[in-house]
């Protein structure tokens, strides 16, 4: 999260207009689509005896749930750091053919959606794929284990070391490396002693994001996992076999413990990050002339650029080409006239037109909110900013199954507003509405997480004065803060309708599987894939990934255009 | 300590008929001169006009298109900047931010690896130096900019270098500060003794602080000597404009010291 910069009070009168209605606005729609939700949850536990608690959390299978998620997920997100820093040192430091596919793949674990990865990872990795079989040979199993697991959570991680780190090292300055050639310093030693520190607090984020993600990550690791009790089972899939058992009391206390892990891993590595930021005020001055002409000068020793280069576009085609190549076959494998009907098959259709719903409406409210938001915290001071912003980022560190406990817990009959909701003959879960709520909650600060950083970076002298001169809030979001922000906003709708499309888990809690009425995209390739429809799954997936090539070629461009 | 050859004046770092573009850019255009062994000199110039250039091609930061740069007698061109013995004082200083002052001094040593007694003992010396004796547990990002500059400084000579490179070392330095700073720095070089090639913009500073200025423009040379001289025998039109409106109180400076 971006530190947000002290910045003096002015007394009573606030300069720029909108204070009012950004507050207004940003906090009811947090709290009805975030907070009350999240309560619930809370409120829920709190009824729960606290020996009763104990003993459900200490269940030996609950138990190894949580060794499962934690201990893949953190395997995986080590992995991702060594990777990412590699993938981002390659982007960054050298040019070669290729390199700007590279680039612009990193972004696909966002864009595809996390059951189709979850599908053709497994198939990939089973043992008559393409590199199960290899390994099966050696009398390896990688599907249904706990590598495989890992593997798929790599998977999900692999943008957010390498987007946390590659803006620092762009931005690094050449001379710590220079003088530390100066003092007679090798490559490796200046590496070690001089870049790395630098790279940390990046590869701290990278990390720490990741290992979240795979805490709670739930599409792409439930059909590779096997579900084999102690073994294989997640946490998450816990949470949603208790769900299906209606023992609500259950899932609600083994959702607690996850959040709290959750929470207490961002809280120690934002505090790490915050204190080595201190570090970093050595307030550089200006940039010589010469450090504008010049290109960057000390190559790496020849063999370790063609070792880096040949182990990331290794790994990125296998971890990212390969499942699009499974897909792509997979679906075409009984050829054509099977792919058009599974496609055009009514509950497919339908299905595509709940997703597109969904996904509108969540990009919409989410934008919205958005604008708002970030307005609101970047251009007024006020005590409970840092809060707030916290607030805000939760939906993005909460597992999708966890998010569609508490809106069952909040709307479903369970819920505390289950009776009234009845009176009124209003459904929400296992309906639409429940739909499109879980997928605006899961989704929410995407749009948010784009814009503030580049308002905030931004400053607000123009709009204090625009307001001085008597400019009314409209017209100065428009006319002023709307051209800085643009592309972030293009940038932010992308990333969020990605995502939303995408939705898996807190939609499969909340949706109740009703074919061509609750059923999303990824949720009926699901229903496809364990009725053994192998192949009008991976069908049905074609699709989703085609509009996840879209995302990442509208991605692309729009980061080429920031540029 | 100063040995200077009487009569023949052997060059301790020489430039021979240099020249360096950057993407057609002519950043360096038959650039040729030489600096005797324990003098201070000074590249002076406006912007863009090639004296960092110079540095970082002795350094070895930059390769030269063609040319020859010798230092202590020997071609140096094939020769990495870290096997050159050279100390490098960077415009921002480049202070490693996750280490202490002391870590940052001794750096330089740790890389030869030295034994840690003789280390320690070596980074006392230059916190004395420096008179930062108290500092030596601080963080670069705990320091004021003086100090950081002072911190640059002891790094580069720490491991007992040959030849001192300092590009704008007051650039980034408050007015105020920036004339002590000077006078401090001239009298540690005169105390110890170490060929240097310092880069600036600022006459004033060149004048008061070197003993031979070498003048740039666009990439060449434009007249080499002392202060003096070139107060007094402006050799090119350049320099007469250049060096024009501080005639007076550099000559005053000149005649006073």
């Amino acid at each position: 999260m971006e530190q947000i910069v002290k910045v003096k009070n002015k007394k009573g009168i606030r300069v720029i207009p909108g204070f009012g209605i950004s507050m207004g606005v940003t906090i009811a729609m947090l709290s009805s689509l975030v907070l009350i939700p999240m309560a619930s949850l809370f409120i829920r536990a709190g009824a729960l005896d606290f020996g009763e608690f104990i003993e459900i959390v200490s269940a030996p299978q609950v138990v190894s749930g949580y060794v499962v998620s934690l201990s893949c997920a953190f395997v995986s997100a080590l992995v991702n750091v060594v990777v990412g820093l590699a993938l981002a040192w390659v982007l960054v430091r050298y040019d070669f053919p290729g390199k700007k596919l590279m680039d612009g793949l990193i972004e696909l674990p966002f864009a595809l959606p996390t059951a189709v990865a979850g599908i053709s990872l497994t198939c990939l990795y089973s043992d008559q794929g393409w590199i199960g079989s290899l390994f099966a040979k050696a009398g390896i199993k990688i599907a249904y284990t706990r590598v495989g697991i890992t593997i798929a959570m790599i998977f999900v991680g692999i943008p957010f070391v390498v987007r946390s780190v590659q803006p620092v090292l762009e931005k690094l300055d050449r001379e710590y490396e220079e003088a530390a050639s100066m003092l007679g310093a090798g490559k490796a030693y200046t590496f070690f002693r001089v870049t790395f520190p630098e790279l940390f607090p990046a590869l701290l984020a990278g990390f720490g994001l990741t290992f979240a993600r795979g805490i709670g990550e739930y599409g792409s690791v439930v059909f590779i996992a096997g579900n084999i009790p102690y073994q294989t089972q997640i946490a998450p899939l816990l949470i949603m076999m208790k769900l299906e058992q209606y023992k609500y009391a259950d899932a609600v206390a083994i959702a607690l413990v996850l959040l709290i892990i959750s929470f207490l891993l961002m809280l120690i590595i934002n505090s790490v990050q915050i204190y080595m930021q201190r570090f970093s005020r050595t307030g550089d001055g200006t940039n010589s002339i010469q450090k504008m002409i010049e290109p960057h000068k000390d190559e790496d020793s020849q063999w370790l650029k063609y070792l880096l280069i040949t182990v990331c576009s290794l790994f990125m085609f296998v971890m990212l080409v390969l499942p699009l190549l499974v897909v792509i076959i997979n679906a075409l494998q009984d050829g054509w006239e099977v792919y058009r009907e599974s496609v055009l098959d009514e509950y497919t259709i339908k299905a595509l037109y709940l997703t597109l719903t969904a996904t509108v409406s969540a990009v919409a409210v989410n934008t919205v909110f958005g604008i708002f938001a970030s307005y609101l915290l970047s251009k007024f001071y006020f005590r409970g900013r840092q809060v707030l912003a916290a607030l805000i980022d939760i939906p993005f560190s909460v597992s999708p199954v966890i998010a569609g406990l508490v809106f069952i817990l909040t709307f479903g009959n369970v819920g505390w507003m289950g009776d009234f909701l009845k009176e009124h003959g209003i459904k929400i879960v296992f309906a639409v509405p429940g739909v499109i709520l879980a997928t605006i909650f899961v989704t929410f600060p995407f749009v948010f997480r784009e814009l503030f950083p580049v308002m905030n970076a931004q400053g607000k002298e123009e709009e204090e004065a625009a307001g001085l001169m008597g400019a009314g809030g409209f017209m100065i979001f428009r006319r002023i803060t709307f051209p800085h922000i643009k592309w972030a906003l293009i940038y932010g709708v992308i990333l969020c309708t990605a995502r939303a499309m995408g939705e898996f888990g807190a939609v499969s809690v909340i949706s109740g599987h009703l074919r061509g009425k609750t059923n999303t995209l990824p949720l009926h390739v699901e229903i496809l894939y364990n009725e053994f429809h192998t192949t009008a799954a991976f069908a049905v997936s074609s699709i989703l990934v085609l509009l996840a090539i879209m995302i990442l070629i509208a991605r692309n461009l729009v980061e080429w255009k920031r540029k | 300590m100063e040995t200077e050859i009487e009569g023949e004046r052997a060059m301790y770092v020489e430039m021979k008929h240099i020249h360096k573009s950057f993407d057609g850019f002519l950043a360096s255009s038959d650039v040729s001169f030489g600096i005797e062994k324990g003098r201070l000199a000074a590249l002076l110039g406006p912007s863009g006009s090639g004296k960092t250039t110079i540095l970082r091609m002795i350094a070895g930061l930059d390769m030269p298109d063609s040319g020859d740069i010798l230092i202590g007698g020997s071609r140096v061109n094939d020769l990495p900047g870290s096997k050159r013995g050279i100390g490098f004082v960077f415009q921002n200083y480049a202070l490693f931010r996750y280490m202490t002052v002391a870590e940052n001094i001794a750096f330089g040593l740790r890389v030869q690896k030295q034994r840690k007694a003789e280390v320690k003992d070596r980074v006392d010396e230059l916190l004395e130096l420096i008179s930062m004796q108290e500092l030596g547990n601080r963080y670069p990002h705990q320091l004021s900019g003086g100090q950081r500059q002072r911190v640059a400084f002891a790094r580069a000579l720490a491991p007992n270098p040959h030849l001192l490179l300092l590009d704008e070392p007051f650039a980034a330095i408050d007015a105020k500060v920036r004339r002590e700073l000077r006078t401090w720095l001239k009298g540690m070089i005169g105390q110890v003794g170490i060929t240097s090639i310092f880069v600036t913009h600022d006459q004033e500073e060149a004048m008061e602080v070197a003993d031979t200025i070498i003048i740039t423009n666009q990439g060449r040379i434009e007249q080499i000597g002392t202060p003096e001289d070139i107060c007094r025998n402006p050799k090119t039109g350049f320099v007469k404009e250049f060096i024009d409106v501080r005639r007076y109180e550099v000559l005053k400076k000149v005649r006073d010291s």
